[in-house]
């Protein structure tokens, strides 16, 4: 087999370095036919995509925000310095002022600080759990798509059935029935997540298991977990990236809204949801800087981290309809 | 006695909690605030608030009006029986509702004062004889709403159902009353006489044993509706038979569990007290009307009460700003003539008061505090060392937390026997801090017992031992400081102190883990237990309640200190101590003082629990509301509330 993909020149490279275009995956395995090689070829270039995604005014808004906020929170501690370790009870609920632009909260902690780490929490928890939760359920779906039959029924209802049962609770049942530390929550956060992107993948590989490509790796012997890992997959990346990028924002969201209940990470861990908890509870006190802030943070956040989803799908979506 | 179902018993707002065996520690709810807004607040209420023993008086009283009292959130009255078991032991229950209908034989809480009041009780002051071992009681001329006469048989009839049903009240302490009553006699109709088993302190047995009795109307002495009323001078009455109090139990408990017929009831409907109940929704909104035949000395002048529910504080606090603030006769719409402020939005005091409600703060007879589990296998030996408590003591900020958490309206705990409100119980060490908040103190303290301290890391023992500069018995070399601190959400002064108390022992390296989990789950978890049990796990728990002096109200330390004793779930055990509690409950009156005061000055040191602020509560009042006084033990008396002209 030659590898034609190996030969491809760099600005045919594909997005994922690995194989993440039918053009990549193909090639690599060295399905040597005219129709292959159209269809890597067909498979979008990175100067191609970085074009069309940039001409994507709400992809670009999305990707700005996102990187703000990532130097603000983990850049941001380096250059303005404040204690999130120990409480000052001589400065509660401080309004924002000289030497504290955003006010104080009820333990004294400076709010612009609290922001910043909890801006680091977030967005680890929030990279963790898509990665988690993509991973595994896009192996999952996978898995099932590829093989059908009675595994994939088995597969599918053990998706129903935890599809069916409301997240909240399972939320709230886990964080109570384990000690909610961030691990806990990520790994439960990831426990529910994983089922969204195993049905979309499972209905991705149900289409792409009849392309020629796939009949092809089968015809030289391939196995079939090599199928579903090298041939599968990488050219359900577009779902799965978008997917992913959903997953970082629900899982955001999930972590605020634990952490609102209660059920969040116990301090000193701070995260926005547990700042807007605390902040709500004096709303009606004319506090305003310990809710709007980080409101504020939390919602664009979110919704930048959703413009790039769909900036994302909009741009790979051109690329399949240009095929 | 026995520790008492945790559950508040504010005046205005409770913390229902699930019941457990015995009594619990009753908790009261406040709320953090601004540390500026914190001293203007201070000098709002300091103006427009009294003490607790100031009563709302003022004006000529109009006849007539009615009266609308907010409830605690999602705590409806549910039980009217005042026999009641620990499953329904409620403030609501109890204190603004039972005792508004059956008087209880004394009445306590004199105007805000920690005391009895005998000017309103139906029995005068009791006579002790025989070396405190016989208690005389002689009755007012009380009458029932059916006519009958409130009698020494009446005060039988409730010992003999407690007798034959003693593990259905939620106060019952084996050995303690009525086990602790040989005989109980009608002298008369009007004469009661208990043979004690032992001598007891007057005071004690008056406020702590006697406190818990309310007379029951003969009329009730039966087991089935269709049964005739029984007559009071009829012998052979159910009650005097184990066989037959039990049925009457069973079945004036079954009717108390149909609460949509209490209005209607031929048995609730027989009452002394200043009201009748007239209507009570699913809801939980109760009405009253006076009871024509009341015989206490204040008779109502209010036409109505209602009694509003509401599922949260904010809710109340809408419908107080959104309401008049004036109310009596003639005014309609919704509105809360007395409620309260949420913890939380104290700041909203002032916006209130611009309204026009009066403003009054109310400060409970209780302590408050958080509970060492001596017992637990990891950290009890290190909870076991009295220097490691004052250690940890001193990193409590009393002061701090009233100021920037409680809004200022709370009290700091120094002795189990506290000096607020103002009573005769408390001594002058009571209000001095004898581990005052100081982080130089503790570490010196833990140095100096063989630690080495490392101030944001985690401090170790080093030198193991028994000797006075060593780490204590059981502590072995390398031991960190490391607790978990669990604590009840819904709190926000509590979220507040927990969050401080974790940093401020960062900085002598003690690592605190909070694990905030739900009210219930604390009343199952905080329990006591034996350190090779699983149940022993928790290490520190705060409780979200402190220790109320009700129905108990007498400030010794039987039920929460003595060893054994339900209400000492933290398995604390000193013998001095037990010896100076018992010393509390059989003192002679001549002697009573000076044995509370030694009761009371070794445990404020030895730190059974780590004392912390004793939250207090913010009353609202139509500003034409008037007769109100909080009553230092939780009671209401809507008798002595009157509207003026608004």
């Amino acid at each position: 087999m030659s590898d034609r993909a190996e030969e491809m020149p760099p600005q045919v490279a594909v997005l994922d370095a690995e194989s993440a275009f039918p053009a990549r995956a193909l090639g690599a395995r060295g399905d040597e036919t005219d129709e292959v090689l159209e269809l890597a070829r067909g498979g979008l270039r990175q100067d191609t995509f970085l074009r069309s995604f940039r001409h994507n005014v709400l992809g670009m808004v999305g990707l700005g925000i996102l990187v703000a906020i990532v130097l603000f929170s983990f850049v941001g501690p380096l250059l303005y310095h404040s204690d999130q370790l120990h409480a000052n009870i001589s400065l509660t609920n401080l309004g924002p002022g000289k030497g504290r632009p955003l006010g104080t909260d009820a333990n004294g902690f400076d709010i612009l600080g609290r922001l910043m780490v909890g801006g680091q929490v977030s967005v680890e928890v929030g990279l963790a759990v898509a990665v988690m939760a993509t991973t595994f359920g896009a192996l999952w779906g996978g898995l099932s798509g590829f093989t059908g039959g009675v595994l994939d029924a088995v597969l599918m209802r053990i998706v129903d059935v935890f599809i069916s049962v409301p997240a909240i609770f399972v939320l709230i049942f886990l964080a109570t029935a384990f000690r909610p530390s961030l691990v806990v929550i990520m790994l439960a956060l990831a426990f529910l997540a994983w089922l969204t992107p195993a049905r979309l993948v499972r209905g991705e590989t149900l289409s792409l298991r009849t392309r020629e490509f796939v009949d092809a790796a089968r015809i030289v012997g391939r196995p079939r977990r090599g199928i579903v890992v090298r041939h599968i997959l990488p050219n359900t990346f577009g779902t799965i990236a978008v997917n992913a990028t959903f997953q970082m924002a629900d899982a955001i969201i999930n972590l605020a809204a634990l952490s609102f209940l209660g059920f969040g990470p116990p301090p000193p861990v701070v995260t926005w949801g547990g700042m807007l908890s605390q902040g709500t509870t004096y709303l009606l006190d004319g506090y305003w800087w310990e809710v709007y802030p980080v409101l504020l943070l939390l919602t664009i956040t979110v919704l930048s981290i959703n413009f790039l989803g769909d900036a994302l799908a909009e741009t790979l979506d051109a690329r399949l309809r240009s095929k | 006695m026995s520790p008492m179902p945790a559950q508040a018993t504010r005046l205005v707002r409770s913390r229902p909690k699930p019941a457990r065996e015995g009594r619990r520690p009753i908790r009261s709810l406040r709320a953090p605030m601004a540390a500026a807004a914190a001293l203007l607040l201070g000098a709002v209420l300091t103006a427009c608030a009294g003490p607790a023993t100031v009563s709302s008086k003022g004006g000529r009283p109009i006849e007539g009006g009615t009266a609308y009292f907010a409830e605690q959130p999602l705590t409806p009255p549910t039980y009217i029986f005042p026999l009641i078991s620990g499953a329904y032991f409620t403030t609501e229950n109890t204190s603004y509702f039972q005792t508004l209908m059956y008087t209880p034989l004394y009445w306590f809480g004199d105007k805000g004062n920690p005391s009895v009041d005998y000017s309103l009780s139906i029995g005068n002051k009791p006579v002790f004889s025989d070396n405190n071992r016989v208690v005389t009681i002689t009755l007012k001329h009380w009458v029932w709403s059916d006519g009958e006469t409130v009698s020494a048989r009446d005060v039988i009839f409730w010992i003999n159902l407690l007798k034959a049903n003693e593990a259905d009240w939620a106060s019952y302490v084996p050995g303690g009353f009525p086990d602790n009553v040989q005989s109980a006699t009608a002298l008369n109709s009007s004469t009661v006489r208990l043979q004690l088993d032992a001598s007891y302190n007057p005071t004690w047995y008056t406020y702590n044993e006697l406190s818990q009795i309310t007379p029951l109307p003969i009329a009730w002495d039966r087991s089935s509706l269709s049964q005739p009323v029984p007559s009071a001078s009829a012998s052979n009455l159910p009650d005097t038979t184990k066989s037959g109090a039990h049925a009457v139990y069973n079945f004036l408990n079954a009717q108390a569990k149909a609460l949509a017929g209490y209005p209607s009831s031929p048995i609730w409907s027989v009452v002394d007290g200043a009201w009748k109940l007239t209507g009570l929704t699913s809801a939980g909104m109760a009405t009253f009307v006076p009871n024509p035949k009341y015989s206490g000395p204040d008779k109502p002048h209010l036409a109505k009460l209602v009694e509003l529910p509401y599922t949260s504080a904010e809710s109340e606090l809408s419908v107080l700003r959104a309401s008049s603030s004036t109310g009596g006769p003639g005014s309609s719409g919704q509105q809360v003539s007395v409620g309260y402020v949420p913890d939380n939005d104290v700041p909203q005091a002032s916006t209130l008061e611009s309204q026009g409600y009066h403003l009054v703060k109310w400060f409970p007879y209780q302590f408050d505090y958080f509970e060492p589990n001596f017992n637990n296998p990891k950290v009890g030996p290190i909870l076991r060392q009295l220097y490691f408590r004052q250690a940890f003591q001193h990193l409590v900020n009393q002061e701090g937390w009233i100021h920037a958490y409680y809004f200022g309206l709370a009290v700091p705990t120094y002795s189990p026997v506290p000096a607020q409100p103002k009573n005769p119980y408390a001594d002058a060490n009571a209000s001095s801090n004898p581990y005052p908040y100081s982080i130089p103190a503790a570490k010196s303290l833990l140095s100096a017992h063989g630690w080495k301290v490392v101030p944001n890391g985690l401090t170790t023992c080093v030198r193991p031992g028994t000797a006075a500069n060593e780490c204590g018995a059981g502590i072995s070399a390398g031991k960190g400081l490391s607790f978990t601190l669990m604590y009840p959400s819904g709190l926000s002064y509590t979220d507040g102190a927990m969050v401080d108390l974790q940093s401020v022992a960062k900085e002598v390296g003690i690592e605190i883990s909070l694990d905030q989990v739900t009210p219930t789950t604390i009343a199952s978890t905080i329990l006591s237990c034996s350190s090779n049990q699983s149940a022993c796990s928790w290490q520190l728990g705060q409780y979200g309640a402190g220790w109320l002096f009700t129905p108990d109200h007498y400030p010794t330390g039987e039920e929460i200190f003595q060893t054994g004793a339900l209400g000492n779930v933290n398995n604390y055990s000193n013998s001095k101590a037990d010896a100076l509690i018992k010393a509390t409950t059989t003192a002679s009156a001549a002697n009573e003082q000076s044995a509370l005061n030694a009761y009371a000055d070794y445990l404020r040191l030895q730190l059974p629990n780590f004392w912390q602020p004793s939250p207090g509560t913010l009353v609202t009042l139509q500003s034409n509301l008037h007769g109100f006084s909080p009553n230092a033990y939780g009671f209401i008396s809507p008798e002595e509330w009157y509207f003026t002209k608004g």
